[in-house]
């Protein structure tokens, strides 16, 4: 699966707010249709890393290096530009909008000529597209012009992710896709994971069901304390040695753990 | 989800079964044979235009015919107008208007007549008269001379007098006004010094009155032209302490002004004559729709009384005091 | 999809065809409840369905129904705006005072109309600006730049209405086709097929929906939330405008009262007709019913001799039922 380059690297990334130092030293890289999952306590910097990567927020210092150049990320649209697409909890989907005006949303086909610079919506090649996207990921959806607030959470998620991946995103940042689901609807998002691996699509999942970590990611990396504890091989590794990691009880480098910037 | 169902359907049957309800059960056939007449006053709140329906029903009941008083709440044009169309559509035989505005009801007024509805104003009337059968109103000029006269007599003929004007651009204030003015030059020893208008506010005539209290020490009196800028008047006087000299002088005859007669609060009033307003309105309208020629005057402007402490219990000062409620 | 037990299956099923029907009924309720109205009245007063009733009462339609038109789309990115009853008394006055002293005659008329809409497009500009950028919520906005409009018009107007309009003006105000249409129905009903189509069919309106759906998906979709948000109060305040310019024209004169109250009519239209104020829901379709429904009463009651207290008691009625019913709606999905 992995390929020479990394995807990105991220290296000595800072970020502090006020007082408090959430990221202290953070590094890792994610290749070419990779699965990394992010996981560690609360507290512990996953979430500043995701903003961070999304463009949300800005790093007070290191580099984030994407495709081999370093790359500022300024807001979500650059993020967006460069193909990396989050997914947060929240989803932000418009639940009163139908699935295809959702997997279209900021990016709608018009029509062509005078009604498309009217801002006319071509409806019918947003609909072929919407089915080509869904039936490409694998969702099952019984009618794409049914709202998405009567659709099932994981069928919710589903259409995030598939909106994430039509966008043309070579990385998906992933946060608890499974917090609110079924035993069931978790699979299915899980094999929708898996799909995008198979399809060269690199994704970092935040996740606190070490299970679903386990079952779908290729690396695992523990943050603690704003650094990180340890970068995990999946399959070389257990449940029990991930805790470990995470509380602290194992470290794979002891150094200068105490000092401050 | 049965239940609520039902719920929701018992919601809006009823919406539907109350309206129907409210049909009082004889009006939609009763009106078949004999004359109907709609009044539509300025707002059907207003004691005014209650007592000139009191007027205009016991006219009615006399003649025989039947009497529709609708209306809005609020004196806008544009709140009158569906009523008056409405009525247009029903097709009545007349209608009798006080516009909330000089032209905006014209259009419509003018397409009744051409129906052949006669259409009469009371109270306030329209800029164009052309089409109409008849103008019944008070003499506002009457009214704005009959207070100055009041207000000379009070003072002894020696002092300042304010006026404080309800509105701008109203037919009704600007007579009151004129006339007012006019007589007040024929006491030398009078001098008007503030004309103002407090937009129907009586906490606007409350300010005003106060600094003109204040810049105007030998002040004896004040004309408020309507029942708010009175108001507003007497409030600040009486906050001023000057109650024994300075008398406000009012407008229109509320029971609620009548008690402020007496207990001393305003000086007097100018009474309108609603109820008869009311009554020959419909006298004439009578006439019009069936053909008894009876001379009718284009134009009737009917007197004013001024009640003060000396007449407000005469027996005859009853008759102009306006109504609350409507007479059954 | 792969439920294993048969009978709850069934019964979801049953079920689902229900809420069909309730959903069916759903979107054309107000339109029966407006039919059935309509009949009541036309079975009491046959008179209620002459030619002259239909004119007179389309006709006052047209002054929610405009301002209802904005409110739609204000409703519908989940704001509401207060202020289009007092920006429909201001823009009739700067209008009618642009005419007033510009004269009787074409370019007098065309200055005048522009006036009126540039007082309520900038009014609805500044209201969009306060809330989007400001982020003052919409209700405190307009009612702050409610307050602004009405003081401003009882400033220029000094409370007396301005009756020197050119007659192009107030004849189209007055006129009609065959006694029937009016000239403000018409350009009210042209308004609406544009609004209508503009919001159902065209990537404004997705976006319009979007924003009242979830604000920060759109805004995490690369929509410029603050930037449409303008837009949408700016088509209000537009909106408003016109309102205004056609009131003073049908009543020939421009009133600084004009417009008092009417944006709590405008807001119960755009709620009868579907609307919902948390936003994410609504179309024009509705607006128009529940505006007519409101014109109906209004004059329904005159005709079958009922106090016109009742138009406001029955309004109310309809409301509550119409909230209630879109609350049972949308609990059943």
């Amino acid at each position: 699966m992995r390929g020479d380059q990394p995807l990105l690297q991220v290296s000595h990334v800072r970020k502090h707010y006020g007082a408090i130092q959430a990221l202290r030293d953070i590094n890792f890289d994610v290749y070419p249709g990779e699965v990394v999952g992010l996981v560690g306590d609360n507290g512990a910097g996953k979430s500043t890393t995701i903003r961070i990567l999304s463009g949300v927020e800005v790093p007070d210092g290191g580099d984030v290096i994407f495709e081999g150049s370093k790359v500022s990320l300024k807001g979500p649209l650059d993020a967006q530009m460069l193909g990396v697409e989050t997914v947060y909890q929240d989803l932000a989907l418009a639940l009163h909008l139908d699935v295809a005006s959702n997997l279209f949303l900021g990016r709608e086909e018009l029509q062509r000529g005078w009604r498309g610079r009217f801002g006319f919506l071509n409806r019918k090649e947003m609909m072929r597209q919407a089915e080509e996207i869904l039936v490409q990921m694998n969702v099952q959806i019984k009618d794409i012009r049914q709202k998405v607030g009567e659709l099932s959470g994981g069928q919710r998620q589903s259409i995030a992710i598939a909106r994430a991946t039509s966008r043309g995103a070579k990385l998906i940042l992933l946060d608890e896709p499974t917090a609110a689901l079924g035993v069931q609807e978790s699979a299915k998002v899980l094999e929708l994971i898996k799909k995008l691996r198979s399809q060269g699509v690199a994704v970092i999942l935040i996740s606190h069901t070490m299970p679903h970590v386990l079952e779908v990611t290729d690396r695992i990396v523990v943050l603690r304390r704003g650094q990180v504890g340890g970068i995990l091989t999946t399959k070389d590794t257990t449940l029990e040695e991930v805790v470990q990691y995470i509380t602290g009880a194992k470290s794979q480098h002891s150094e200068k753990e105490g000092v401050l910037a | 989800m049965t239940l609520k169902k039902k719920a929701a359907a018992l919601l809006a049957s009823s919406v539907l079964a109350g309206m129907a309800l409210a049909v009082p059960a004889g009006s939609v056939y009763a009106a078949s044979k004999s004359y109907t007449i709609a009044l539509v006053p300025g707002m059907t709140t207003d004691p005014f235009y209650i007592t000139m329906n009191n007027g205009a029903q016991a006219e009615a009941k006399k003649l025989g015919v039947k009497l529709l008083f609708q209306g809005s709440t609020a004196m806008v044009a544009s709140e009158q107008l569906p009523v008056v169309n409405s009525l247009i559509a029903k097709h009545v035989n007349a209608l009798l208007v006080a516009p909330a505005d000089a032209n905006a009801l014209t259009p419509s007024l003018k397409t009744a007549a051409k129906q052949g509805i006669k259409v009469l104003t009371v109270d306030t009337t329209t800029a164009d008269q052309s089409f109409l059968t008849a103008a019944v109103t008070s003499n506002n000029y009457q009214g704005g001379e009959a207070a100055a006269d009041a207000l000379a007599k009070a003072a002894h003929d020696h002092g300042d007098v304010a006026i404080i004007n309800f509105d701008k651009g109203v037919t009704t204030a600007d007579e009151r006004n004129a006339g007012f003015m006019a007589e007040m030059k024929k006491y030398p020893g009078m001098k008007v010094v503030a004309n103002e208008y407090c937009n129907d506010s009586q906490t606007t005539a409350d300010s005003q009155v106060s600094s003109i209290l204040l810049a105007h020490p030998n002040l004896v009196g004040v004309f408020g032209t309507n029942t708010y800028a009175a108001a507003g008047a007497a409030e600040a006087v009486k906050s001023s302490g000057m109650s024994k000299k300075v008398k406000v002088i009012a407008y229109d005859a509320e029971p609620e002004e009548i008690q402020d007669i007496k207990s001393g609060f305003i000086y007097g009033t100018v009474a309108q004559n609603p109820y008869k307003e009311g009554e020959l309105a419909v006298e004439y309208a009578y006439e019009a729709v069936t053909g008894k020629k009876v001379k009718i005057p284009k134009s009737t402007k009917l007197n004013n009384l001024v009640i003060t402490q000396q007449n407000v219990n005469k027996p005859s000062t009853k008759q102009w005091i306006y109504a609350e409620s409507t007479q059954k | 999809m792969s439920n294993p037990m048969p009978t709850a299956t069934t019964l979801n099923s049953t079920k689902h065809q229900r809420i069909n029907i309730m959903e069916k009924l759903g979107d054309y309720w107000t339109l029966c409840v407006l039919v059935v109205i309509i009949l009541v009245f036309g079975i009491l007063a046959p008179s209620f369905f002459s030619a002259f009733n239909f004119l007179s009462t389309t006709t006052s339609a047209t002054e929610i129904l405009l301002l209802a038109i904005g409110e739609t789309f204000v409703i519908i990115t989940s704001g509401i705006d207060l202020s289009v009853g007092a920006v429909l008394g201001l823009s009739g006055i700067t209008a009618g005072m642009a005419m007033q002293a510009l004269g009787n005659d074409a370019l007098s008329l065309i200055v005048g109309i522009l006036v009126g809409l540039l007082t309520g497009l900038i009014f609805g500009l500044v209201n969009g600006f306060v809330v989007a950028k400001m982020n003052i919520t919409p209700f405190i906005a307009t009612l702050g730049t409610m307050g602004i409009a009405s003081g401003i018009t009882f400033l220029l107007s000094n409370g007396a209405d301005i009756t020197a309009l050119p007659t192009p003006l107030t004849s189209f105000g007055s006129g009609n086709i065959a006694s029937f249409i009016s000239y403000p129905v018409i350009v009210t009903a042209l308004l609406c097929v544009i609004s209508g189509i503009a919001l159902a069919k065209s990537r404004f309106g997705v976006h319009t929906y979007a924003i009242g759906s979830n604000q920060e998906a759109a805004r995490r979709t690369g929509i410029n939330v603050p930037r449409h948000i303008i837009k949408i109060y700016g088509i209000s305040g537009l909106m408003a405008g016109a309102s205004g310019i056609i009131v003073a024209a049908r009543f020939a004169s421009a009133s600084p009262i004009s417009g008092q109250n009417d944006e709590l009519n405008a807001i119960a239209a755009v709620v009868i007709g579907g609307a919902s104020l948390f936003g994410g829901r609504g179309n024009i379709l509705g607006t128009v019913v529940g505006s007519i429904i409101i014109a109906v009463l209004a004059s329904g009651l005159v005709i079958v001799n009922v106090q016109a207290y009742w138009q406001t008691v029955a309004v109310g009625m309809i409301i509550i039922a119409a909230v209630f019913v879109e609350q049972l709606r949308h609990r059943n999905k």
